[in-house]
C-alpha cells in the first residue's frame, strides 16, 4: 500500500554497524604535511576523525581520505601531500547527507523497508516544482551525543527552500557518500502528517529538539 | 528510532515570526521536563500555557532576526550572502526572555540548570540560522542569474544551477 511512515530504515541500521554510515561533523585540526608523504603529523586532535572521511587542506590531493588513525597526533592518508607545510588546516568531513522530499500522494511506500533514493525515483515520486532541485536539500552534519544510553545526532540546518512551489507528503534523509555500494542509501524516512503545500513561499521541515528522547536519529 | 518533524509553510514569502516563535517555542518547552516522579507534566495545562507565553516572548526576538537579516541584505547587497550565517548575536538575549517566562513555574530550577540552558540555546540558534538562511536564500533567489546568487543557492541545493540552465 503507496504511503509513507516515520522510520529509521532497517538498512540504514545495518550500515550503521557495517560502518557504512559516517554521521561526524566536520573538524579542522591543523597537522604538519611533507611533500611526497602520506603521513600528516602534529595533529592537534584527532578527536572527532575516523578512517574514511575526506581531507581537504592545502597540499592535500583532491579525494583524499583519513586512511588510518596512528595515534592522538598522526593520520594517514590515502594520498600523498604534494607540499611540505606545517600548521596546516586540515578540514575532515563526515558523509554528505541530504533530504529529499516525496510528491503528495506518492505511488510508493517508504518506511523501514526503504533502501535508497532511487526508490523515490524510481515511481517518480520526489517533488517537482518551481524552487526544489532535484536530489533535495544538503544537510549539515551534528554532533553525536549520548545521554541516558541513547546515542543521538540530528543535522544542525533544518532543510528548507523558498521562492517554492511544492507539493509533499513526506521526506527521505539519505547518504550521497559512497562506503557501501550502490550508493545514495537510505538512512531514514518521514511523514509529514498530510499534505503540506505551498505556493511561491517557504516550507521548512523543523527538527525535533535534538536531545536522546526525540532527536531526529537514535540508538538505544 | 526516527524522530518527528514538524512542517511550517507560508505562501508568497518568508515565515512571519509569530509562526517562527510558536515553533521555537515548542522545540523548548520539553527541554529538562519530564513526567517523572516529583517532575512536572509535559503535557499538563500549565507546560501548555509555559509553552504560549514562551511564544510570545519570542516573537520580538524572530522578528530582530529577521529584520536584522533583511536590512544587512539591503545595505550589503549579494555581498552579505557569503558571510557567516551566525545567530549568536541575538539568541543570548532570546534565551534571557525565555528563563524569564519559566520563573514562579515549576519549570524554573530545570531551567537554572547549565546544561538545559545550552540546549535550549542550541534549539533557539538552530532556529534563528534557518531564519537567517531563508532570507538569504529569498534574496538569492530574487536575484537569480548573479554569480553569488546563483553560488548561495547551489550550495543548500546541489545541482541547482544546472537544473536553471546557468
Amino acid at each position: 500500500m503507496a504511503g509513507i511512515s516515520t522510520a529509521w530504515a532497517d538498512q540504514a541500521k545495518s550500515d550503521v554497524l557495517s560502518a557504512g554510515q559516517c554521521m561526524l561533523p566536520t573538524v579542522t585540526p591543523t597537522g604538519n604535511l611533507t611533500n611526497t608523504a602520506f603521513t600528516a603529523v602534529g595533529m592537534s586532535s584527532v578527536s572527532g576523525v575516523a578512517v574514511g572521511m575526506a581531507a581537504s587542506g592545502t597540499g592535500i590531493p583532491a579525494g583524499a581520505v583519513v586512511a588510518s588513525l596512528d595515534s592522538a597526533s598522526q593520520i594517514t592518508l590515502s594520498k600523498a601531500a604534494t607540499a611540505t607545510n606545517t600548521g596546516v588546516t586540515i578540514t575532515l568531513t563526515g558523509d554528505a547527507y541530504k533530504f529529499a522530499l516525496i510528491k503528495h500522494t506518492p505511488t510508493g511506500t517508504y518506511g523501514q523497508a526503504s533502501q535508497y533514493y532511487s526508490d523515490i525515483t524510481g515511481n517518480s515520486d520526489e517533488v517537482s516544482g518551481t524552487g526544489y532541485t532535484a536530489t533535495g536539500f544538503a544537510l549539515t552534519n551534528g554532533a553525536i551525543a549520548v545521554g541516558s544510553h541513547v546515542a543521538y545526532t540530528q543535522p544542525t540546518t533544518n532543510p528548507s527552500w523558498t521562492s517554492a512551489t511544492i507539493d509533499t507528503d513526506g521526506g527521505m534523509m539519505y547518504d550521497t557518500s559512497v562506503r557501501l555500494w550502490p550508493g545514495n542509501r537510505c538512512v531514514a524516512t518521514f511523514d509529514f502528517g498530510g499534505e503540506q503545500k505551498v505556493t511561491a513561499g517557504t516550507l521548512t521541515i523543523v527538527l525535533p529538539t535534538n536531545n536522546s528522547s526525540s532527536a531526529l536519529l537514535r540508538l538505544s | 528510532m526516527a524522530g518527528i518533524v514538524r512542517v511550517l509553510t507560508t505562501d508568497g514569502g518568508t515565515h512571519p515570526p509569530e509562526k517562527y516563535a510558536m515553533a521555537t517555542a515548542e522545540l523548548l518547552t520539553p527541554m529538562g521536563i519530564g513526567a517523572e516522579a516529583g517532575r512536572p507534566d509535559n503535557n499538563g495545562p500549565a507546560a501548555l500555557m509555559l509553552r504560549a507565553k514562551i511564544a510570545q516572548a519570542l516573537i520580538p526576538h524572530h522578528h530582530k532576526v529577521k529584520h536584522t537579516e533583511i536590512g544587512r541584505l539591503r545595505d550589503k547587497g549579494h555581498d552579505h550572502l557569503a558571510s557567516d550565517i551566525d545567530p549568536r548575536e541575538h539568541s543570548g538575549d532570546a534565551l534571557k526572555a525565555v528563563l524569564d517566562c519559566s520563573k514562579g513555574t515549576p519549570w524554573e530550577a530545570q531551567h537554572a540548570s547549565a546544561d538545559v540552558q545550552q540546549a535550549m540555546q542550541g534549539e533557539i540558534n538552530r532556529m534563528f540560522h534557518s531564519a537567517m538562511r531563508e532570507e538569504r536564500e529569498h534574496h538569492a533567489r530574487k536575484n537569480a542569474g548573479h554569480p553569488k546568487c546563483d553560488a548561495f543557492v547551489e550550495a543548500w541545493h546541489p545541482g541547482s544551477t544546472k537544473q536553471a540552465g546557468v
